[in-house]
């Protein structure tokens, strides 16, 4: 039994480039199974219904005995009067969200890891990231509430807009506004984690050194903090492009109303619309494959972009 | 050096390999099982001819109805019963030699879905199931797999079943096709769904007003209850109105100030003596209808919430007391009426009025359709005749006049007996009150006019004589509830020749199914934006061209095809 690690070693030694160990790493194997099983089955094996994207599909012919229209659902998508605005909807909102979504959880978390008091600290981070947990529903009947002519943030507006509420839900612009920032206000916490993680691997004697040539804390963050969390930056926001087409169904379902369809309504709103409320399986399907393929497209972009400048890569 | 993780990786794949063949093994041992299970039910010979058994009134042996349940939050059993075995299912084993089995109890919402999930994995569907989606309906209808009952219709239903079914012939509109009846249509009570006005009717009397006829009446009396805020708020408002999800709808209806100028937005039908259905939507009193309502919103009369509001949301307003008129159903006088307005403020007084008369001298509102989905009936069902059997003793028991359903479906369930007569209060039945009509494959079969003419009964003093509705009657001079509500239903009764009815009840179109829901978008927004003041009245000619060349005059050609069809005069 003692002898175990010395034969392990010896064969370390003996082939130093290889890291497959079969016989060491069997259990790792294992454990990877369920995970490759559960991708095939859920996210593989459903990839084959995008078939019906190309037919007329009716539930009860199935998949296969479905007449075939090519690309007419695609065409249907974009011949329509409003697709471009919808399109431009999703692309807007959602940037807006990706951008902020970025910057505020990581100017949040460099100033989380400057308070040195750790109860302070634990606090915060627990508050700001619970409502990652409240439901669109919910929180959708609250803003609205909050946000109605006679809710309380009007009731504050109106002091300074000579008495007249401002229709926050009513108005595109507005509507917009309010979307990023209730979203904002929801992920903000719970992203922050991932940059807070980051920030304690950075080897501390690196601040050591820094101290002593004379660097201050806004330089150390300058020069060492952040160049230290540059690739998870890097990795989230290649990540969170490929959603650039998801602007929030859950969200904007809650709370979106006829009066600003011209701003607010968004690509999945729309498939939901079309698809599941009018019964249309086959056009919904041809949407959300427009949407995973320039998903995938955009991410292939950025990861390509991000290995060349940011030198990053996973694969 | 290169061929061991080759090697690894080999057998990496090989084990992903074997794990996707056990996956597809175990997908078609899956299906063998479900092979399994309905084959023998399937290839079971027919049970011989069972007339006998019918006429005798009870299936020796007793014969199996499957079907599918749909439950909610609401669902409250007693007697740890549950619905696959309960009062009810007891009783129609024991009384009818029926045995109710369930192939899947879901919830409400999934209820659709689990449907047309069976449908596209080829499951065999339950012998019957309970719809309410008429796009699921023409669905089922077009993969053909439900069962043509209309001989069996005529041969089994008893004369009550008959009479109710056969007095007009739109009931089976949405559970028919060329001429075939593929289901039992479910009935709403006539008028269920009327919009009435709805008044604080302690506002009216402390303020000196009498009810508002006309448009201009209720005018008058908005502003006066603006300017008085009895229910002391920071904000009155007119009236309580949500058109987020549309005009026409089941509370907080807005379509009754379109109906003042003679249409229904949303609404099929031939407006002011068109010669064909035309979309209610597109027609010049639309806009008249609309002006006014800017106007209105303008006025205050409208809360600049209107527009995100559905039903319950605009309710509040009336709830709360920041507006004194609401727009809705008789039914309202339960809830949210005694529910919520009372509990908010117990002096709250409310009664229910006709809906006021528009400009030209006209009212309108939207009639409520009486068929409301259907139980279809699967095309694998081998005991149509168990099935009319128990429909006819259920219609029977509605209006029984003596027998086991004299007073009520169960004892101890939806009612009690106290010193030899019945009692409908939930607090006197032992256990607490359950309802067992939800046990029911469908709800009983009733004439959807039974209510009304009962009320009409008792207000000319006639003779009752089913014990349920001589109840009924008694409670009207004792309980507040069941007098508003008896008040209400004569005022609907009052009003029933201004309904306007939507009268395409069919199937969605080839164009609906495309363009439906373009067509519905522009709609929806140029409304909203016009009641708004976003944009100018005259929106709405824009609109009307756009939304015919967006395939409405094809549209309404088809739905006139349709309506021909089924020989709509």
């Amino acid at each position: 039994m003692e002898n175990q690690p010395l034969i392990e070693q010896q064969k370390v030694i003996r082939q130093p480039k290889t890291h497959f160990k079969w016989g060491k790493n069997i259990a790792l194997y294992v454990m990877l199974i369920p995970g490759i099983v559960l991708t095939l089955i859920f996210s593989y094996l459903p990839m084959g219904g995008l078939v019906i994207a190309f037919q007329d599909y009716k539930p009860w012919l199935g998949m296969l005995k479905s007449n075939w229209v090519q690309w007419d659902h695609f065409a249907m998508m974009f011949l329509r009067d409003d697709s471009v605005q919808i399109i431009w909807n999703t692309l807007i909102i959602s940037s807006a969200k990706l951008t902020a979504g970025l910057i505020i959880p990581i100017v949040f978390s460099l100033l989380l890891n400057e308070v040195r008091q750790l109860f302070f600290k634990k606090t915060v981070q627990t508050l700001v990231y619970l409502p990652h947990f409240l439901s669109w529903v919910i929180l959708g009947g609250i803003l609205t509430d909050l946000l109605s002519s006679s809710g309380l943030i009007n009731s504050w507006v109106e002091k300074l807009n000579h008495g007249k509420p401002i229709l926050f839900l009513a108005d595109g612009d507005w509507f917009r506004i309010i979307v990023v920032i209730s979203d904002i206000w929801k992920e903000f916490g719970f992203a922050t984690i991932v940059f807070l993680a980051a920030l304690a691997g950075v080897n501390p004697s690196l601040y050591e050194a820094a101290e002593v040539d004379g660097a201050g804390r806004w330089k150390q963050t300058l020069n060492i903090t952040l160049p230290a969390i540059a690739p998870i930056i890097v990795v989230v926001g290649t990540l969170s492009l490929g959603n650039i087409l998801n602007a929030g169904f859950d969200q904007i379902f809650n709370l979106y109303n006829p009066l600003v369809y011209s701003k607010g309504d968004i690509i999945d709103t729309f498939v939901y619309r079309t698809g599941i409320i009018s019964g249309g399986f086959s056009f919904a399907t041809a949407v959300g494959m427009f949407k995973s393929v320039i998903g995938f497209i955009l991410i292939a972009l950025a990861y390509w972009s991000s290995g060349k400048f940011a030198n990053y890569r996973i694969f | 050096m290169l061929d061991r993780p080759k090697k690894s990786l080999m057998v990496l794949l090989i084990l992903i390999l074997s794990f996707s063949v056990f996956t597809a093994c175990s997908k078609e041992t899956n299906s063998n099982n479900a092979g399994q299970n309905s084959s023998p039910e399937a290839s079971k010979a027919p049970e011989a001819v069972t007339e006998d058994n019918f006429s005798k009134g009870k299936f020796d042996p007793p014969v199996t109805i499957t079907t599918s349940g749909c439950t909610n939050s609401a669902y409250v059993f007693k007697n740890g019963e549950t619905l696959e075995n309960n009062v009810h299912t007891k009783w129609a084993k024991d009384r009818l030699g029926i045995d109710i089995k369930y192939n899947w109890v879901t919830a409400d919402d999934q209820c659709s879905t689990k449907i047309r999930l069976a449908l596209s994995s080829g499951e065999r569907l339950p012998d019957v199931m309970r719809m309410h989606d008429q796009n699921l309906i023409n669905d089922l209808i077009e993969a053909d797999k439900l069962m043509d009952i209309t001989s069996a219709f005529d041969q089994y239903a008893s004369e009550e079943l008959k009479a109710i079914y056969n007095q007009d012939p739109s009931y089976w509109y949405g559970a028919a096709r060329d001429g075939k009846k593929y289901g039992i249509p479910i009935l709403n009570f006539s008028l269920q769904n009327d919009p009435l006005m709805w008044v604080r009717q302690d506002w009216l009397e402390q303020l000196n007003l009498q009810a508002p006829t006309t448009f201009d009446e209720l005018e008058v009396v908005m502003d006066a209850f603006i300017e008085a805020n009895l229910g002391n708020v920071k904000k009155p408002v007119g009236m309580a109105v949500g058109i987020k999800n549309g005009y026409a709808t089941w509370m907080s209806d807005a379509s009754w100030i379109f109906g003042g100028y003679g249409v229904i937005p949303g609404y099929w039908n031939k407006w002011n003596g068109a010669s064909e259905l035309q979309y209610g939507s597109i027609r010049p009193e639309a806009k008249e209808a609309l002006a006014k309502m800017n106007e209105w919103y303008n006025k205050g009369y409208i809360s600049p919430d209107a527009g995100l509001s559905d039903e319950s949301k605009a309710s509040e307003l009336f709830t709360n007391g920041s507006s004194g008129f609401i727009f809705g159903p008789m039914w309202m006088a339960g809830w949210p009426m005694r529910d919520v307005l009372q509990q908010n403020n117990p002096d709250a007084k409310y009664k229910a009025y006709p809906v006021p008369s528009g400009p030209s001298g006209k009212s309108g509102l939207h009639g409520s359709p009486i068929p409301d989905g259907a139980l279809m009936i699967s095309k694998d069902f081998k005991h149509i005749d168990a099935l009319i059997l128990y429909l006819n003793t259920l219609a029977a028991g509605a209006i029984a006049k003596d027998g086991e359903f004299m007073y009520g479906w169960h004892e101890d369930y939806d009612y009690t007996m106290i010193d030899g007569k019945p009692s409908y209060n939930g607090d006197d039945v032992p256990g607490g009150q359950v309802y067992p009509e939800k046990y029911f494959l469908m709800q009983a079969p009733l004439d959807p006019y039974h209510e009304l003419n009962l009320m009409k009964k008792i207000a000319n003093n006639e003779p009752i004589d089913s014990p349920r509705d001589q109840v009924t009657a008694e409670n009207i001079k004792t309980d507040e509830a069941a007098r508003i509500r008896y008040e209400t239903d004569l005022m609907a009764e009052a009003q029933k020749d201004r309904g306007l009815h939507n009268l395409y009840t069919g199937a969605a179109t080839k164009t609906l199914l495309e363009k439906g829901e373009a067509l519905k978008k522009i709609e929806g927004e140029t409304f909203s934006e016009i009641i708004y003041g976003k944009a100018p009245i005259d929106n709405f000619d824009s609109f009307v061209k756009k939304w015919s060349d967006l395939g409405g005059v094809q549209l309404t050609s088809e739905v006139n095809d349709w309506y021909k069809s089924v020989g709509g005069k």
